[in-house]
């Protein structure tokens, strides 16, 4: 429990500094009117093909104050993820992270609705009120015209900060985006799928205090129906092979101890990132995207906005296999040679004995 | 008197008889790294799965997968065109390294070596294993990394001078093929860019350099180095 708080403290810290070094873009757009209703409506379509009735479900991750500043809030206070949302992958990374775990726990969304026949859907539903703050937007599996749908989590911000205006937008509309498959015409007969998982470290200085083992979960629409153990000795991934492809797998990580945990979705293989919580890049960067300045011209989708003086996350430097016989005082490089040399002289010499020895045995026959 | 002269002429057989061991002995180790080094590839080869080339672009998407197509909306206040992205290649197998370059690279145990590959060089008509670490006792029986990673384009390998393992690396030539498959199936293709001599404690030299894979074994006598250069060959 200690240690968990530990974590928790750390991650709050961080978030504290990272509202230090807002404030200047924060008062720029001035300061968020926590009394003004906030609204996300969310629009649903395939092409020009408006999807009606997809049900999405929206969780409040964290808490906004009039200074932007972010707290987060009830299930979500446990999990280690790093909500400095730098850009877009990253805010993408939360929303799949986060997916996994609101899945898997459970949690009860803050809010529920779905699309109506123009494919749109508005949030807070039925004379509710939004709190301001960030938000996990997730829709559920959806069928349509023989093709079932997929939206992508994501993240949004309300209010969002209005950089043209210099300042906050509070109705907020997004698009969501979709995978979308063809329903199979037997369903006696499904198709199956293979899915990875496949872990990475990020803790540049610190691999001494990587566990030797993390676990990870398989989700089957949400149901836990596989637990693995990862570490170097399955090279830190694994496989599943055979799976019901109706059903929506995603996978969530268990104890990882004092590193954050991002789980993203390249191809059929889950990459589950565990960053050092030290290693947190640049704890300046806002942890949404309300306070970063975005050029004119440049859109936003989900309140995610790419910071344009974001420094990119610096990559581990290369680590050369290590030898395990390290030479001792001057470095050499290995002897991969055979003895040959050896060879011509013990032969030259053995000859020029012999010869010796013949002339002088010569010598004393006379 | 009638010794005189016979000592030496022992001593002198003596020597030739050593000169004659150490030819056998190199032989016989020789021949010794070449049947490990060839039933180790063979089991490796059994091991690795079907080889991937080029694998980083993923395929085109079948028809029966849809995209979600840009949904273009007229701008308002607190309301803008949203473009949608391309939807991701769900069920295309990128591979690991491609995800994570900083993997160790996997490997498989064979009487109890742990390879991380097989080295190619059809001019010189080697096929050769790659054990995962170096040391004395593994380069007798196959080439091994001295360090660094296929994926991070900065592998070297170190192999003795048999005629079976590296003997014939200074016959290269510039342009020459190299192609390393790792024990996943990936295969990294190579062209050779210069051969070079470096000396027993270059080691800074041997390592440093943007090479994407260095070979090397020493020269006859020993005091040497015969280093390799490549770059990864162009599509």
């Amino acid at each position: 429990m200690k240690r968990y708080k530990r974590r928790f403290a750390l991650l709050l810290s961080v978030m504290m500094i990272a509202c230090v070094f807002l404030a200047a873009n924060v008062y720029a757009a001035g300061r968020i009117d926590l009394n003004k209703d906030v609204s996300l409506t969310i629009a649903y379509w395939d092409g020009k093909t408006p999807l009606v009735g997809a049900k999405f479900d929206i969780y409040l991750v964290a808490k906004v104050n009039e200074y932007a500043e972010l707290t987060p809030v009830g299930s979500f206070r446990q999990f280690n993820v790093n909500i400095q949302g730098k850009n877009d992958k990253a805010w993408r990374t939360l929303a799949s992270t986060l997916e996994g775990y609101a899945l898997r726990d459970n949690i009860t969304p803050t809010d529920s609705g779905s699309t109506d026949s123009t494919g749109h859907v508005s949030f807070p539903t039925g004379g509710k009120k939004l709190t301001p703050g960030l938000y996990l937007v997730m829709g559920q599996r959806h069928q349509q015209g023989g093709y079932r749908y997929d939206a992508s989590p994501f993240m949004v911000m309300l209010p969002v900060q209005n950089n043209d205006a210099n300042g906050w937008i509070y109705d907020i509309k997004a698009n969501a985006k979709h995978d979308s498959d063809r329903i199979p015409e037997n369903p006696d007969e499904p198709d199956t799928v293979t899915r990875k998982v496949l872990k990475v470290w990020k803790d540049n200085g610190n691999e001494k205090k990587r566990p030797t083992e993390i676990a990870v979960q398989l989700l089957r629409d949400g149901q836990i129906v596989d637990t693995v153990i990862l570490s170097s000795g399955n090279n830190w991934r694994y496989t599943w092979t055979d799976l019901d492809d109706s059903c929506r797998w995603t996978v969530v990580e268990i104890n990882p101890g004092d590193y954050t945990v991002d789980v993203t979705r390249e191809g059929i293989t889950f990459v589950v990132t565990n960053t050092y919580i030290e290693d947190i890049p640049d704890k300046r960067i806002s942890t949404t995207s309300i306070t970063i300045d975005v050029p004119e011209k440049e859109i936003y989708t989900t309140g995610v906005i790419e910071n344009p003086n974001t420094p990119k996350n610096p990559n581990t430097p290369k680590k050369p296999a290590t030898p395990d016989n390290p030479a001792p005082g001057n470095p050499k490089l290995p002897q991969t040679g055979q003895f040959w040399w050896p060879v011509p002289i013990l032969l030259c010499a053995g000859l020029l004995f012999i010869l010796i020895g013949l002339i002088r045995r010569r010598g004393a026959r006379r | 008197m009638k010794n005189k002269g016979k000592g030496l002429i022992i001593i002198g057989l003596l020597l030739i008889a050593a000169a004659l061991f150490m030819i056998l002995y190199n032989l016989w180790e020789e021949k010794q790294a070449e049947e490990t080094a060839m039933e180790a590839v063979a089991r490796l080869e059994e091991m690795i799965p079907q080889t991937k080339e080029e694998p980083a672009v993923p395929p085109t998407k079948t028809e029966e997968k849809k995209e979600s197509e840009p949904v273009q909306e007229k701008e308002k206040t607190g309301e803008k065109a949203l473009p949608e992205k391309t939807a991701p290649e769900k069920e295309i197998e990128i591979p690991d390294y491609v995800l994570n370059p900083e993997m160790e690279m996997p490997a498989e145990t064979v009487d109890d070596n742990s390879y991380i590959g097989v080295l190619e060089i059809p001019d010189l008509k080697l096929v050769l294993p790659v054990i995962s670490e170096w040391s004395y006792p593994r380069l007798k029986i196959a080439p091994c990394r001295y360090m660094g990673s296929a994926y991070t384009n900065d592998l070297i390998i170190s192999a003795h001078n048999y005629g079976s393992h590296f003997g014939k690396l200074k016959n290269l030539r510039a342009g020459d093929n190299v192609t390393f498959t790792d024990m996943d199936g990936n295969v990294f293709r190579y062209e050779v860019v210069e051969l070079e001599t470096l000396k027993a404690t270059d080691v800074e030299e041997m390592e440093s350099g943007d090479w994407d894979l260095t070979l090397f074994t020493c020269t006859v006598g020993g005091q040497n180095r015969i280093t390799v250069r490549c770059e990864l060959a162009a599509e």
